[in-house]
């Protein structure tokens, strides 16, 4: 009586595995693709903070400092210049001077630009835009589906009263 | 984060929004504030579609408000997303109080509010394909709305702080500071020796007031040489003749007739046709008529100012005829008011009653002829020296009861005359009435001649013309009691702060120094550019200087600066029609440094135990009006003649309101959607 011995065959093995590899890749591809999206969110998000920051800084300031500021660049903040691309330093020992910015933030690099126009209503105001992009090659470059974010505001001139 | 760009866009809009309204409401009216601009009309009269206060909270939705426009902010988001984003600003009343702590209700539409703006920004279509994301932005500011000036005939009954306005000139103080001038100085407060001051009142008839009040009296224009002399007066007797005949003139005059018997030799006289006549004069404060005085009547009214001009003479017999030297100019300083003729429309209350009135009883020869011994004697001819002596004379006589002088033009105190007679033919060259109405006061100890010969009625008041007394409507004064209720008074002296309300005040307790300039900081006073901003009522605790020399300080807006003390440097004239200044020195001096025209009203007035007072260092030329605690003429400049034409703009016929917006937020929701 002849022995007979139950196996997978080849072909079969070589279909369950390519059965596997494409379930295991599907599964890669989704954590891949949950990972750039999660990434693009977030440095999306620090982009968005980094632009927002100067805009709510310089409405702050108001409108007459602003206007002296667009005359003359050199009297904008340090860490908020005017007109040119500047990268976002981190420096956690310089912690107590300014903003404590995450470390991801200097993988940005930032463009605060002012211009004074008036209204139809005869309104004075500074447009503030902020161009917030990565800087060079870097996580942020990779990871951030967007080439830059701007973000533009208005400040407008104060009453008299 | 589609949303950061609504949230941005929200808060461009919002700040946009707020300058609209601000800059809407700066300056409210239009045609010399006869109109008021959509906005503000909304506002002031809470408009039932703006107005949430009053009504439940659940159809506070209902309420559509007013559009704000903010073409910035939508160009704005038309370049970044061109035709996607709706941006709407709408601005709605969500509270409005009207009155106090104490419950007093401030004027008609006077109050504190809060508004609310409302940012609205979303996609055009609901379903975009770039979701723009939306975003809502509320915020909540404190307003006021103040009266800067107030229609006369709405006036409630209570504090009205514009109701001072209604007056070219106040002094709250006056009876207290006519009262106390001492003796010994040049000359009294009301009453200066060296200064002149016109007040032209003609537009709109506005008030004058010295603080006069109940039965104490002021003469204005008069020395303190007479002033012994103001006492009170009971009602004169009426003699009925205007014209005295014969033995009418031999019965009050009888020396004329005794002088005739002597030059007769003791032989019999009989004295025909000669007759009598009182001229009469009504004189109220010294005027443009100063300077057409009669010269030998005044000359023999030697006391001062304020006999001396004229204002009202009544010639009841045109015969008497005076030659008018316009060359002429007696007593020209002192206090002058414009128009004449409506003086009595524009002096209130007890001021109506310095009015000195005055006559002299003359002979009239030119037809008399005297008979001695049956022999008729023609005095011109035989004696003409007497036509001289006796045509020369005018005897002095005060009318007491000077109140139905134009009526009753005979109504001249008989007593009085009588005695004022007799003395005066003992002394018929005196030129010192004052002098000699002292003498013989002091000498009977009887001052009810002096009484007699200058006028005061209590319970009566003096008018031009017409039967009856003008009715006169007492001002109603406010003052402030214990608990803070506002108590009436008819006194002057009780007369509340104007503006008092600080509530309504925009802003309190700006401080000035060498290190910080609020004023300017605020941007209310920019002294690079000659200009002051003006919108409802800012206080300063510290004293301010305004304008310079040889430049105009420009008035843009409408409303009050208060300030401790405030000192004028130069000009300062109105932007516009609609701009209006009014410049509050609160317990301190207001001194005014420059003859050049100042379009404002000044108001210095101080606590009550304290005494606020404007000082003239140089000659006054106001378009506006003055009001103040004591006025303290004496001590402005003199030998200048200072001029108040009163701004009709202040005239009590209307309301003008101003609107402040606080910039501070006292309520902020944001609510956004990706």
């Amino acid at each position: 009586m002849m022995n007979k011995r139950k196996a997978f065959t080849l072909m079969e093995i070589i279909i369950a595995m390519a059965l596997i590899a494409v379930v295991i890749l599907s599964i890669f591809m989704i954590n891949k693709n949950a990972n750039e999206t999660s990434m693009d969110a977030y440095y999306e998000m620090l982009a968005f903070s980094l632009a927002r920051e100067p805009i709510e800084i310089y409405r702050g300031f108001g409108y007459e400092t602003l206007s002296k500021i667009n005359k003359d660049n050199s009297l904008a903040l340090p860490q908020y210049p005017i007109g040119k691309l500047t990268p976002i330093v981190f420096d956690p020992l310089q912690s107590n001077k300014g903003i404590q910015y995450p470390p991801d933030a200097e993988r940005f690099q930032r463009l605060i630009e002012l211009n004074e126009d008036i209204s139809r209503n005869n309104q004075k105001y500074i447009s503030i835009r902020v161009t917030v992009m990565p800087l060079g090659l870097t996580k942020a470059d990779i990871w951030l589906s967007r080439k830059s974010i701007i973000l533009d505001s208005n400040i407008m001139e104060s009453s008299k009263w | 984060m589609n949303s950061e760009m609504a949230r941005q866009f929200a808060l461009s809009a919002q700040e946009e929004a707020f300058k609209y309204l601000c800059d809407q409401t700066a300056s409210i009216y239009d045609n010399d504030f006869s109109d008021l601009k959509e906005i503000a009309r909304k506002l002031i009269n809470k408009d039932s579609d703006v107005d949430m206060s009053s009504i439940g909270v659940d159809n506070r939705n209902s309420i559509n408000g007013i559009e704000l426009e903010i073409p910035a902010t939508q160009q704005m988001a038309d370049e970044i997303l061109p035709g996607v984003m709706d941006i709407k600003a709408v601005a709605r009343i969500v509270d409005f109080c009207n009155q106090d702590y104490y419950k007093n209700k401030f004027y008609d539409k006077e109050g504190l509010g809060t508004i609310e703006i409302a940012v609205t920004v979303k996609p055009k279509e609901k379903k975009s394909k770039n979701n723009p994301g939306s975003c809502t932005l509320i915020r909540h500011h404190d307003y006021k709305v103040v009266s800067i000036v107030s229609k006369k005939d709405e006036r409630p009954d209570s504090y009205c702080g514009s109701s001072m306005l209604d007056y070219v000139l106040f002094v709250r103080k006056g009876q207290e500071e006519f009262d106390n001038a001492k003796e010994g100085e040049n000359s009294l407060s009301l009453n200066p020796v060296k200064n002149n001051l016109e007040i032209d009142a003609t537009d709109a008839l506005a008030k004058i007031n010295f603080g006069s009040s109940g039965n104490k009296y002021q003469y204005l224009n008069i020395s303190s040489e007479t002033k012994d002399l103001i006492l009170n007066c009971e009602k004169a007797v009426k003699i009925p003749e205007l014209e005295l005949k014969g033995d009418k003139v031999d019965e009050i005059y009888p020396q004329f007739k005794n002088e005739m018997k002597r030059e007769a030799g003791g032989e019999s006289v009989e004295i025909r046709n000669h007759k009598a006549v009182f001229e009469y004069y009504r004189v109220p404060l010294s005027d443009e008529y100063c300077k057409k005085g009669e010269p030998d009547s005044i000359d023999n009214l030697e006391t001062d100012r304020g006999l001396a001009s004229l204002n009202d003479r009544f010639e009841y017999n045109n015969s008497v005829s005076y030659n008018i030297s316009n060359n002429q100019s007696f007593f020209p300083n002192g206090i002058k008011i414009k128009p004449i003729d409506k003086i009595s429309e524009i002096l209130e209350s007890d001021v109506r009653k310095r009015f000195f009135n005055y006559g002299y009883f003359k002979l009239d020869l030119s037809e008399c002829s005297v008979i001695v011994d049956g022999v008729e004697a023609v005095i011109k001819r035989d004696n003409p020296e007497y036509i001289e002596k006796y045509n020369k004379l005018r005897f002095p006589c005060y009318n007491a009861a000077h109140n139905y002088i134009t009526k009753n033009p005979n109504a001249i105190d008989n007593e009085g005359y009588k005695i004022l007679v007799n003395h005066f033919t003992k002394d018929i060259n005196t030129t010192n009435l004052t002098k000699h109405i002292k003498d013989i006061a002091n000498k009977n100890q009887d001052w009810s001649i002096a009484s007699k010969a200058f006028t005061c009625i209590s319970d009566t008041y003096a008018y031009c013309e017409g039967d009856e007394p003008p009715f006169l409507n007492n001002k109603k004064f406010y003052r402030k009691s214990s608990n803070g209720i506002p108590v009436i008074s008819e006194s002057p002296e009780d007369c509340q702060y104007p503006y008092a309300h600080f509530i309504l005040w925009n802003k309190r307790s700006l401080e000035i120094d060498s290190e910080i300039n609020e004023l300017e900081e605020f941007g209310i006073y920019e002294p690079d550019k000659n200009l002051l901003h003006l919108r409802g009522i800012v206080q300063c605790m510290t004293p301010i200087t305004l304008g310079k020399k040889d430049s105009v300080l420009e008035v843009d807006g409408c409303g009050v600066l208060i300030a401790t003390d405030i000192t004028i440097e130069g000009e300062i004239k109105k932007k516009d029609s609609n701009s209006l200044c009014i410049l509050f020195a609160r317990d301190g001096k207001l001194t005014i440094n420059t003859n050049k025209p100042i379009q404002a009203a000044l108001i210095a007035m101080g606590k009550e135990y304290q005494s606020s007072s404007i000082n003239c260092k140089e000659e006054l030329n106001l378009e506006g009006a003055i009001i103040t605690d004591r006025l303290e003429l004496s001590k402005w400049k003199e030998n200048v003649t200072h001029k108040i034409t009163y701004d009709k703009t202040f005239a009590p016929t209307k309301d003008i309101y101003q609107i402040y917006f606080a910039k501070w937020v006292t309520f902020e929701r944001i609510l956004e959607n990706e």
